[in-house]
This record gives structure tokens, sequence and C-alpha cells, in this order.
């Protein structure tokens, strides 16, 4: 058979409701409910809103369809009589050739279809437009005498006629950590658990963690899937990229409770209210987290019209659940959206001050720079203590007059002997290709960057103030931390191959006589470099992090002038790539010399005497200041890094200055295929129409969106949250609201909530207070055994939710369960520990992400929600959790349930080291007994007290382990380990018991309850 | 589908049943009740070229371009078709005929380059398609289009379909496994990313699992320190009861599938590392391979992997060899990426015919697109560089229900356009679906709103490559 979830199956009335949770057993057949989906479903693809497919000029998909006339002069449907009707005969005949759909097709109807069809038709044919398209109407609300809620009445008035018992409320501890961790992503605090379970007020605890910053940072984890948020580009390069500050801006949304609005209206357009703030401008990064291309060779109008398109689907997606990409290339097949009203939507969106393949720097234009907060403090003590540091340099220089004196006549000596290598300081060092770009180091080396290309040749013009004898060019490779694991080049293997170095002294090359080097590669050697072959040279191997370097020899030592154009080139043309010396010094040997050296600014210091020179020259390099010199430089560096993390830059959505620019329906949907000239509109179905004064831009969309007589976005809203709490949405399909789109089980409840949403001011804290406040959320989750059968999925909801956990939430509890977790709220990305090697193992060309670095202070034991999100390798423990790849828009919160999954809470790090930490708080305590001690460790994670039975089976596997650990003491040792290797905490005095308990932690770590909150 | 037999299973009131029952559901989860009768194909091994492999150089000979060494591509062939950005700026598009030697082998007389000798001398087991294209041009859209049949992110990958509509038939080991090597042609390559082997809309369980060149040959595979099998089982024992516990109280079937799956993760903890030892394997099979076969994370270590993961049923195994892309110097990058592939690919079609395996598991080997037949960059004697060309390419398959000894398509005298029997990606994995007892039409899986395809709404199967 083939999958086909959405398929319908009317075996009986109990799986009929399972799976078409709007309709009940007994009932009549509804044309809304009934048979547009499988009008939608079987016929549409010829007979639907697309007239670019459809066959015999037959639409079904409008009411028009209902009186007209067959070529056989049937009606097609003659109504309250099957047998007159074209439509019934054409689906139930036995002729090939008239037989609907065709035989070939591949969706069939099936004989209980063919029923409803039938069963409409004779009851009427009665027409009804689909229920999302038109407004919400408020519902009566039924009368329920235990209802406490609205929502409960409506639950309940559904299960009385199913005849269902509701089930009862679950136990407070159970209630309390299944909303802990749906509202914070976070079991509760043990003081919070203390109080609630004293005095059971249920309210109070629901305001207090909507009152906590962990709820943000919860609710946000959703909307950055929606919003497609990562923290690099994507694509081929997938490079860094900083979005962190519109993440941020999302976290204390939420937390102010922003008014979902007011939420819309910022992200979607912020940009264009009047005067608006820094804030309101960073809001619209929403549309900017699409992936942004960067490939060699890509073409910028065909990723600029992607990223278009993109912002329409996601738009589309989260406020409107429709299915709008299925119109880049035709109509809509199944609902009334057309290929040009698309693109009416893209034109909205296709007037951007950006370009298409523009994803190599943090962000891409338009963008802006903000300030990061909590800065000016750390600035300030860092601008102090460097001010200090300086002036301690100085004075000891001062101090050290003894010593200058002496140094001043070492040099001069040097100088004055005639032997010594002169460091250059060229006045210019350029690249043959444009985009190089060479950074001057207090050492004298230049750091090579920019557009790594594949060959280049880099020049360096020197000057000198006085005549100079040289016989011999020192070339000195160095280590960088910038250059491929700090090693001497950028190359993807570390190594260099120097096809040629020349010298031109006024254009006219002097090619060295001799060469030695202090490493060699087999087969290229340094003689390579100088023998005029381009693909040929010196390389010394990859992987070295010390510098390395040669010396050229000349015929006979060349005078060069002040007058003289001296040039020495350092050509890098063979066939291997990017092989470039990434940092470099170049020295000129004057005379002879040994080892002695002098900088070109000491020398002519030296010559010209110039005290305030020297003196600097002294303090810069007079080992007797070595100590307060690292000082200075450390103090220099903090106020750097202060300075850089003041300032963050984020895209954000700006419109081009001028006319706008034009957008056209593409042909399929491509960028090189442009029709007819659009202008921006919204779809007609909706029958909401835009005003007809004023200019049409995002804000006016963004406004058109959160019209409360919008029929989409409040209930797409409100199911979505539902998906939060209950596992599904009240429409399972949150990202289909349309024709194919699932009913909802309980439309008047969906109704309900809308309306009351849009009424309470879009206040989303205030709906969700309400849901969890619900009976429907407070029920046991227990499954009766009937209603396994009959209702899997529970979306009568007779009980209470239970769905296994977001990815984040099931490492950030493991991580607050063992006392490890860092709560910060926002800043930049952090990087906790992943298995060695995956971004190794798929990168290629030079991009800044092709290593993964764990951090190694509080990086590692951030929530989730701030780890390093990189698209072409996501966090394996997150992605292996169900989470969202974050490269296009995702609303559907999906739950499998795999062995990769158990080896990830059994044996990564991230969970493996909570546990130890879990282990070794849970013994602080000294006074506790084995089942106490147990017990509070159960409580710790899953709030409720264990079972007698559950207790007895922990106790079992201590003993055993402690028997175990107590015969291989090594392996306890090996165990608890990590405590003071990765987490400098103290060894503990008795490695065996920590084993032990740390077992039972990860015992509880493991547990389904723990996964899936009961 | 999961849903109902775990309710069936359930009706039967028994947790002891739950080791085969529960499990052989989750293994079916998928899709097709059963792999159709007609299937040919069993397993697949999918050795993919990333980058682009050049056709001219390797198997599209064109002997006539000789004479037109550094000629301007004639604008007849070329129809102002779009270039990419790196090329479309160059004054002229000189040809360069490939500087590789060409022969004719087997009985079915196949043109093989001669850097890829050992390929060549099984030719009479191979299918080549000298007339595949794409509608790509950059390297990311395109091994996506390959790989998932868009071109845009998102929709799930070749072997996740496969998990997804077949279902795997070992229990202890993953039915999509995943296998990257680095070329040594050109190191600084194209990446690859998760995406190719993503389940897009698909349960995340069909994603394929990357088994590692380093660390752990699986992720999380490993105990961690101190941690002994018997402490483990221990540890999986107590979790099974309290969870079994939990399962009487809350009566929730995904409890049952977590005990099973932690089973199963217990014995992929043995079976993984059992299928990677190489150990056991006598000499004649490095002979065979090449002794780079014994070096873990190269190509050839990974066609031998990928045999003896189809050998324990591994649905799907999905090689990606890095390197490929030849902008410049070409014939020395071109020379390593053959070295490392040229024998190994070769030695795994015949160490499967060996084993009787051929027969049942599908060999496709090919890149993203094709190379241009004009020079990018400087065009010397013994130099030159080809830029990427999506309007053909050659790609080519062995083993179960492939036509062997055979060539399909065939290309005008620059290869530059197809002049014969056009494969489009969407026809060539409709066919690899229909070996596998597929109708690519019927696999397919809703996300919204619509049925969702491998092929998309095109596809046909080749009739010409079927055996």
């Amino acid at each position: 058979m083939v999958p086909s979830p959405g398929k319908t199956l009317f075996l009986s009335g109990a799986i009929f409701a399972a799976l078409h949770p709007g309709c009940f057993a007994g009932e009549t057949v509804r044309f809304n409910r009934d048979v547009l989906p499988i009008l939608s479903d079987k016929c549409f693809h010829c007979h639907g809103p697309d007239g670019g497919s459809r066959k015999a000029d037959l639409r079904l998909d409008e009411e028009s369809f209902l009186t007209r006339e067959a070529e056989s002069g049937l009606a097609l449907v003659s109504p309250g009589d099957p047998e007159k009707s074209e439509l019934i005969y054409r689906i139930t005949s036995k002729e090939d050739d008239e037989v609907m759909p065709p035989p070939e097709d591949a969706k069939q109807l099936t004989p209980k279809e063919k029923e409803i069809l039938s069963a409409w038709v004779k009851s009427g044919a009665e027409w009804e437009g689909h229920w999302s398209f038109s407004p919400p109407v408020r519902p009566a609300t039924p009368d329920s005498p235990e209802a406490v809620s609205p929502i409960d009445a409506f639950i309940l008035e559904r299960l009385a006629r199913e005849e269902i018992v509701p089930a009862a409320p679950a136990d407070p501890a159970t209630w309390l950590r299944r909303a802990s961790l749906d509202l914070t992503g976070l079991p509760p605090d043990p003081d919070t658990t203390t109080n609630f379970l004293a005095d059971l007020d249920y309210e109070a605890a629901v305001d207090a963690l909507l009152a906590s910053p962990r709820y943000g940072e919860r609710m946000a984890w959703d909307w950055l899937e929606a919003a497609r948020y990562a923290d690099t580009h994507g694509y081929q390069k997938d490079n860094l990229r900083s979005m962190w500050a519109w993440r941020d801006w999302v976290v204390k949304a939420y937390n102010e409770n922003q008014p979902f609005d007011q939420f819309t209206i910022e992200q979607l357009a912020g940009d264009l209210l009047p005067s608006p703030t820094t804030s309101q401008l960073v809001a619209t990064g929403f549309n900017r987290n699409h992936r942004i291309n960067a490939e060699a060779g890509a073409i910028d109008e065909e990723y600029r019209t992607e990223y278009v398109i993109d912002r329409v689907d996601t738009t589309a997606t989260v406020w409107m659940g429709l299915t709008a990409g299925c119109s880049r290339c035709h109509d809509h097949k199944f609902d009334p959206l057309t290929q040009r009203e698309f693109f009416e939507l893209a034109a909205f969106f296709n007037n951007i001050d950006e370009k298409g393949a523009d994803g190599v720097a943090l962000t891409a234009v338009p963008d802006l720079e903000i300030d990061v907060p909590g800065f000016e403090e750390k600035m300030a003590e860092a601008s102090a203590s460097l001010a200090a540091s300086e002036k301690a340099l100085i004075k000891k220089a001062e101090e050290l007059s003894g010593e200058y004196d002496q140094w001043l006549v070492r040099e001069l000596e040097i100088l004055e002997s005639e032997n010594y290598w002169l460091v250059t300081e060229p006045a210019k060092v350029r690249g043959d290709s444009a985009d190089s770009t060479f950074t001057p180091l207090p050492d004298r080396s230049f750091l090579f960057g920019g557009t790594v290309p594949l060959n280049d040749t880099h020049r360096l013009t020197i000057k000198t103030e006085h005549p100079l004898s040289v016989s011999s060019i020192r070339l000195e490779a160095l280590p960088h931390s910038d250059l491929t694991d700090g090693s001497l080049s950028p190359s993807f293997k570390g190594d260099f191959l120097l096809s040629e170095i020349q010298l031109l002294r006024n254009g006219k090359p002097v090619i060295p006589e001799s060469a030695r080097a202090t490493h060699e590669s087999p087969g290229r050697p340094v003689s390579d470099a100088i023998d005029g072959d381009p693909l040929s040279g010196w390389s010394v191997g990859g992987g070295k992090t010390k510098s390395v370097s040669a010396v050229f020899t000349l015929t006979e030592p060349l005078l060069i002038d002040p007058a003289d154009d001296l040039e020495i080139s350092l050509a890098y043309l063979s066939r291997e790539e990017q092989y470039f010396i990434g940092r470099f010094r170049v020295s000129l040997a004057v005379g002879t010399p040994v080892k002695d050296e002098l900088t070109q600014t000491l020398s002519t210091a030296l010559t010209s005497g110039s005290r305030k020179v020297l003196v600097q020259e002294f303090r810069e390099r007079s080992p007797a200041l070595a100590e307060l010199r690292r000082e200075r430089d450390a103090a220099r560096e903090s106020l750097e890094a202060a300075r850089a993390a003041s300032k963050t830059r984020v895209m954000v959505m700006r419109e081009r200055a001028g006319d706008p620019r034009p957008t056209h329906v593409l042909g399929r949907g491509l960028y090189d295929q442009p029709g007819e000239l659009v202008h921006p509109n919204v779809p007609a179905f909706l029958s909401l129409p835009l005003p007809e004064e004023g200019s049409r831009n995002r804000l006016t969309l963004a406004r058109w969106l959160v019209d409360p007589r919008h029929p989409l976005t409040a209930r797409v809203t409100v199911n979505r949250l539902w998906q939060q709490f209950f596992g599904t949405g009240l429409v399972a399909t949150p990202e289909d609201f349309g024709r194919q789109g699932e009913q909802p089980s309980h439309p008047e409840l969906l109704d309900h909530l809308a309306l009351e949403f849009i009424e309470s001011g879009w206040d989303l804290k205030a709906l969700i207070r309400r849901i969890v406040l619900s009976d429907a959320y407070r029920r046991s989750s227990a499954i009766p055994y009937e209603m396994i059968e009959r209702d899997p999925r529970n979306r009568l909801l007779a009980r209470g939710p239970r769905k296994r956990l977001p990815a984040p939430a099931i490492r950030d509890q493991a991580l607050l369960a063992g006392g490890l977790l860092v709560e910060k709220v926002g800043g930049p990305p952090v990087r906790p520990e992943q298995p060695g090697g995956l971004w190794e193992a798929v990168a290629g060309v030079n991009g800044n992400t092709t290593r993964y670095v764990a951090d190694t202070g509080e990086g590692r034991f951030r929530r989730s929600l701030y780890t390093l999100w990189k698209r072409s390798v996501p966090p394996p423990n997150m992605l292996l959790f169900d989470s969202a790849g974050r490269e296009m828009c995702s609303v559907r919160s999906g739950s499998t349930n795999t062995p990769l999954q158990a080896l990830v809470t059994l044996n990564d790090p991230n969970f493996s080291m909570p546990a130890l930490t879990f282990a070794r708080h849970s013994l602080d305590n000294k006074n506790l007994d084995d089942a106490a001690r147990l017990s509070a460790m159960w409580q710790r994670l899953l709030v409720g007290e264990p079972s007698t039975d559950e207790l007895k089976i922990l106790r079992a596997a201590l003993d055993d382990h402690r028997i175990r650990y107590r015969e291989t003491p090594a392996l306890a040792g090996e165990r608890t380990a990590p405590l003071s290797i990765k987490l400098s905490q103290p060894a503990p005095e008795d490695p065996v018991e920590l084993a032990a308990w740390t077992e039972i932690a990860e015992i509880l770590l493991n547990l389904d309850a723990t996964l899936s909150p009961r | 589908m999961l849903d109902s037999t775990r309710r069936q299973f359930l009706g039967q009131g028994s947790r002891l049943a739950l080791g085969s029952i529960a499990l052989e559901a989750l293994l079916r989860e998928g899709a097709l009740a059963a792999p159709s009768p007609q299937a040919k194909a069993k397993r697949v091994i999918y050795l993919c070229q990333s980058g682009a492999p050049s056709q001219i150089d390797l198997f599209d000979h064109k002997p006539a371009l000789e004479k037109r060494f550094n000629e301007d591509l004639p604008a007849s062939i070329r129809q102002g078709q779009r270039l990419t950005t790196m090329t479309s700026g160059q004054d002229r598009f000189p040809i360069a005929p490939s500087i590789f030697k060409f022969s004719r082998h087997g009985q079915c007389g196949a043109t093989v380059s001669e850097l890829m000798p050992h390929l060549a001398s099984v030719s009479d087991d191979l299918c080549y398609i000298k007339s595949m294209f794409t509608e790509a041009i950059n390297h990311d859209p395109a091994i996506t289009f390959l790989q998932t049949g868009a071109q845009q992110a998102g929709r799930p990958s070749f072997g996740s379909w496969i998990s997804y509509g077949l279902g795997t038939e070992n229990e202890n080991l993953p039915a999509f496994v995943v296998l990257l090597s680095r070329g040594s042609g050109r190191p600084n390559c194209q990446p690859l990313y998760d995406r190719l082997w993503g389940s897009g809309f698909l349960p995340s369980r069909h994603q394929g699992v990357k088994f590692l060149s380093s660390g752990d040959p699986v992720l999380y595979l490993k105990n961690p320190p101190g941690v002994s099998d018997a402490g483990r089982r221990r540890n999986l024992d107590a979790i099974a009861e309290l969870n079994g516990s939990n399962h009487e109280a809350f009566g929730d079937p995904e409890t049952l599938t977590r005990i099973a799956q932690y089973e199963m993760a217990a014995r992929m903890q043995t079976s993984v590392p059992d299928a990677a030892d190489l150990s056991g394997e006598p000499q004649s099979t490095f002979d065979l391979y090449g002794p780079e076969a014994r070096v873990r994370g190269s190509y050839a270590y990974h066609c031998l992997l990928a045999r003896r993961l189809i050998e324990r049923d591994v649905r799907f195994v999905q090689l990606f060899h890095m390197g490929w892309d030849q902008h410049n110097a070409l014939p020395k990058q071109i020379r390593g990426q053959c070295r490392d592939t040229d024998q190994p690919s070769a030695a795994l079609i015949t160490d499967l015919k060996q084993r009787g395996l051929l027969d049942d598991t599908l060999v496709i080997w090919g890149g993203e697109f094709g190379r241009t037949v004009y020079s990018q960059g400087e065009l010397t004697a013994d130099n030159y560089g080809r830029d990427h060309h999506p309007r053909c390419f050659t790609l080519w398959l062995a083993g179960a229900g492939i036509k062997a000894g055979h060539t399909h398509g065939a290309t005008d005298d620059f290869s530059y356009n197809i002049t014969e029997d056009p494969v489009h990606i969407h026809d060539l994995n409709a066919t690899l679906l229909h070996l596998l007892g597929i109708d690519h039409e019927r696999l397919t899986h809703r996300y919204q709103g619509r049925d969702f395809r491998l092929t998309d709404v095109h596809g046909e199967v080749v009739r010409g490559i079927l055996g």
C-alpha cells in the first residue's frame, strides 16, 4: 500500500473518528468536512483551481459545478438523486473510458469515498465553502455543569456525544512538571515544587512560570524553527552569520508578552513604521533568516529570487497555514491561490536592497550595527587597565636608564658591524588578486587574508633610507591562529608551495643563486623556488605550527640606494590550491649576518639618533621590559575583545531607494522566465481586500494579516500553540489550513479561541494561561486500554497530553538536574561539546565553519537555544530528536523514537557529564539513606514520588553497581574522572560510591517518563 | 500504519511479545507493506562522485576534438545556454580536447579512458548512460537535486525514501548508511551537507546514519569511559523494568517502542563495530580493493565497508567521494581522483559478483553534472580546467536488473548537447525505484497537503537500460 498519512479509512465509527476528528459516528455527511477533502485529494488535480491542468473545463472547487449539465444531458449533480447525477455515474462506472478518476491515475476513490459522495448527493448536495477561508464566527459555548472554562465545555460536549468519560486529573506533581516543561522547557525548581504542593494554587504556579525568563527561551525555540533561524548562511559555503540579536529580540518579545499583532507587524515591517526604533528594525531580521548563497559561479538574480520566494512561503505558512509554495510554478492544485497571486505576494518582498550571492561575511546587506547592552562597564575597566599598564611600561623604561644605555651601545655595535639581518618594514604589500589583504603584525610579519584565491603572487615594496649592500634574503613563514589549524598556511592541508621568489630592483629581476631552508618536504626542495618553473616550488609539509625559514643568497651583493625601487615577489602559481605562506616576514642580509637583527625603524633611528624612536624601540624590544609588555598587550587584547563584543551586526529588511523593483510572474517559477508584471496584493479568495487608498507595502501586508477580520491568522496561531501543549493541533496540519489540510477536531473551540485571542488584544500569555489551566490539560495521561484503539492520537482529548520533549528540553533538563546549566539570557551562539570531525568530514572550500572547536567555559552548559546552529551540519543531538533543520520554515513538531536517540542520552558527554554531577549533588546531604536519596533524585527530575516498585528496581541496580565498582575500582575512577578533568571540580572522596550513583543518574535520565513527561 | 500495528499488538495484551512484533512494526513503518515481487534489487550502493567528474576525460570519448585544440566552441553548439559566473565573463571558450587516451574494453567495447583501467576491465558488467542531464548549474542545488529530486533544501533524500518505503532487513544496523571520503585530487573541494542524506519531511528515523572516519563509527556509539558492557547491561535492564512499570501505569504504546529502541541501540553497539572491523578480511580482499582499503575513511575502505554492510542486509549504502570539481589543473587533479576511486569501484563490482550479491544489489556511480568541453582559464598542451556543465554527463550503473555491457544515449561531437536518449535525474530515479520494485508515482508522502514524490511530477522509467 502506498503511504499516505492523510488517507481516509472508514472502517468503523471509532477509527473514522480517530482519523477524521471533526466527525463522529452516526452523523450525516457534510460537504465541508466529508466531501470536499475527497474532491480535493482525488479530483482537483484535473478539476480544481489550476487552470493550466484543468480537464474538460470542469472545476469542482466552485459552487457553480452543482448546476452544470454534462454532455450526456444529465445534470452533473441532481440533488437528492444520485442515479441522475453524472458525477456519481462517472465515479461508479465500470467503463475504462468513462470512469473517474481515470484507471491509470495513481489516486483512486475508495468504495467508502464513493459512498460518501453518493450519500451527499442523496442528502441534497448542499455546498459550503472551505471552513478556514471565511472568518471565525463566535460559537455558543455549550452548557456544561462540569466545565470550569469554555475550553472544557467544548471538549466535554464532544466527549459526551461520543459517550467517553474523560480521565481524572493528573496528580498535582505530574501536572506541575508537565506545565513547567511546556512553559519553560525545564522542570520546576525544588522550591517551586514545594510551594505548589503545599498550596496547590494552580493559577499562581502558571503565573510564576509565565513570568520566568525561561518562558521566552522556551517559546523562542518553536519560533526559531518557523523562522528558519541559524547561525550560518547555509548553502554550499555555509559561513558564519550574525543574527543572534534577532533571536534575542524574540526571547524578549515573548517575555514582555508583546501582543501578537505587534509581534507580527514589527517582524514583517518594523522598518516601515514611522520613526522605527532599533528594536523594531532588528525585528525585521525575521525575513532575513533565510539561507544566503555564496557559491562561486552562482548567478545573483537566481538566488535573490529564491530569497523572495522563501519569504512568501514562510510568511504564508507561519501566519496563514497556506502552502503558497505550490503556486510558485502554476496555480495551486487544491486551494484557490493562483500563480499570479503568489507573485503579487512576492511583490511585497521584492524591493529589498539586497544581493543574491552574498553569504560570505557575517551579514549580507541590508544590515545594521547595534550596541550590545552591558559592555559599558567592561570597556571602561579595560580602557583604564590598558592606560595603567602603558603608563607602567613607560615609567619602568624611564627608570631603566642604565639598561637603555647598554642596549643602545649594543644596537649601535650591530649597526656598525655591518653584518646583520635587516627586518624589512615594507612600504606596501599587495597581491595580484585584488581581494587579498595583508595585516601588519607587531613583529613586522604580515598576515595574509581576504577572499583567498587559488593562486596569487604577493609583492612587497621596500624603501631604504640609506644605501645597503644586500647579500641574501631571508623568508620566514610563521604560524597564526587564523590559518588552518594554527599552521603556516590557509590551504586545506596547512602546507604552502612557494613557486618562485624574486628580487626586483627598479623592475629588473635578480634571481638568487642558491637557497637553503630549515625544512623541506620530499620532492619539493627550496631550490625549486628559484628554478624559474612556476609549477615546482618549496613546501614544508602540512600541519607545521612552528616557524620555518629559508635563505636565498644572491650571486653577488646587491647595492641598493634610497632612490631604488626594491620589490620582493613571492609567487604561488603551482597546481596546488591556496598553498600560500599565510604569515611571512622578510629580512635582508646586510653583510654576512649570523644572528643579529635590526628592524628598518631601529636602523634608521640609530643612524639619525632620534631619541624618541630609540626610547620607543627600547620599550618594545628590551628583554628587561618583557613582563610589562605582556601585561600591556593583554590589557590591549581585553579592550579590543570588549570593544568587539559591545557591537554586533544583524541583517534587517530595508526597501530600495527609488522606484520599486518590478515583480513579474515567473514562468515555472524560474528567475530567468519573467512574464506578466504584477503589483503587491493579497489573495482574493480570503475575501479581505486591501484598502484601495494608499501605498501597498509590507506594512500594509502585516496589518492585513492581523486585521481582526482575517480568517486565518488567529486560528493558525492559536492552533500552533495548542500543538505546543497537546502535541497535536486542533488542526493536525498546522502548516496547511487549506483543503488538503486536516479538518479541525473541535472547530467551534478553535474559533472560540481565535476570537478570544483577538479580543484580548492578541495576548499570548493570557491564551496560554487558559490552555494550561484547563481541565483538558490537567487530566491524567494514562491511556485506558480501550482508548488505545478508540482514539490513539488523543484527538478527542479525553486524557491529558503525553508527548516526547522537544530536543532542547531533553538536554537542558539533564544539565539542570546535574546543576551544570548556566542560565544567562541571550548573546552570541555557543559551542558545547560535539563528537569530533563532524564539520571537518563535509568541509571543502575555504570557509569559516570547516572545523568545530568546542567552548571550554560556560558555553558548554548554556541552554540549547544558544547552541550554534550550522545549517549544513546541525548539532546532532538536536537533529536526532527531530529538531527542524532550519533550512526552511517548519511549524510541525515531529517526534520519532529511534535507537540513535538512546545512544545520545546514554553516551553523549552532554548527558554523561550531567549524570555524573547529578549523582555528586545527590551525595551532598550525608544524612540520607539510599531510599531517601533515590527518592530525592527521582523528585528532582520527575517531580513526583517513585512507587515502591520503582524504588526497589533502583535499589537493586544501585547495589549491583556498588558491587561491580568495588571489584573494579579502576572503572569507578574512569567513570568519575571527568569531574576533575573536564569540570575542574574536586575529585570524589569515594569514587566507587559516586560511580554507582552516576549509574542511577544515567538510568533516571534515560527513563521514558523523563523523556516523555507523564 | 505503525499505530494500527501497535494497536493490534497491544490487543494481544502481552508485553512479552514486544521484541519481535513491535520491532517488526517499527522497521516496516514505511510504507509499502512488502517489497514488490517484481523487485530486481533489494539493496543499493550509491557511489556519488561529488564535485562532478569530467565525462570528456573519463568516458565520453570525442576523438575529433583533437584537431580543434584551442578553437572557439562554435556558437551553434553553445546556443546561448547559460553559464556559471565563473566563465560567463571569459573572452573566448577554447576547446580543450582530453589529453587522456581512450580505448575499447570488454566484449561490449565500451570506450573508457586510461584513467580508469580497473573500471574498464569490468565494463561488461556496467551500463553507461552518456546522456544524463540535470537542471542546476552550481554544486549546491545540483547535488541536492541529484540526491533529493529538488534543487532547494527540504525534500527527503533517495536513501531516506528507500528506508521509508522498504524498511530495513537488519534490525541491528541502520537501513541507510552514509560514508564520506575526501579526494586526493582536490583537497580544497566542494563541501557536503547533512541534507543530502536527510529525511526532509519524512520521519527523522529515515535519515541516513553517517559511519564516521574518526572516533566512534556511529555517533555516540561508545559507552562513556568507565562504563563496562556488563554495567551498561545492568542499566538497560533497570531502564526496561522501570519503563515497563511506566507502561503498566500509563499504557502508552510509545513506551514499548522506546524499550525496543534501547535494545536495538545496545545491539548496534556490537553490530556496528563488527561490520566496520576489517581485521578478518583476507589479504586477497586488500589485493582486490588496493592497499588504501586498510585506511579508515578512504574511498577504498568505504567500498569494502559497503560490501560488508550489504552482506549484512543494510538497505542503502551511500558513498560520497569529494574532490571532482576540476576548474583548473584538471589533468593533475583528476589523476588523483581516479587513483582514489578506479580500483576500489571496480573491486566492489567484482567482489559483489563473486559473492552472488550483484544479482540483487544496484550500484550507481556518478556526480551531480558534467564539465564543459571548453577550458576554464588558461589552455596549454598539458593543462586545462573545465567549468560546470549540466547539459550532459556520464553515469554508470551495475547489478540487479541493469543491462550489463551496454551504453545508453549519446552526445554531440563536443560532448555539449545530448543527441540520443536523454535521461533526466527524475528518469534515473524513477528507474532506480522501479528496479527496487517501487512505482515512483506511488511512493508518496503527504506534506503540506501534497503527496510528494522523489520524482516530483516527472520521471519516466528508462526501459533501455533494463536487463
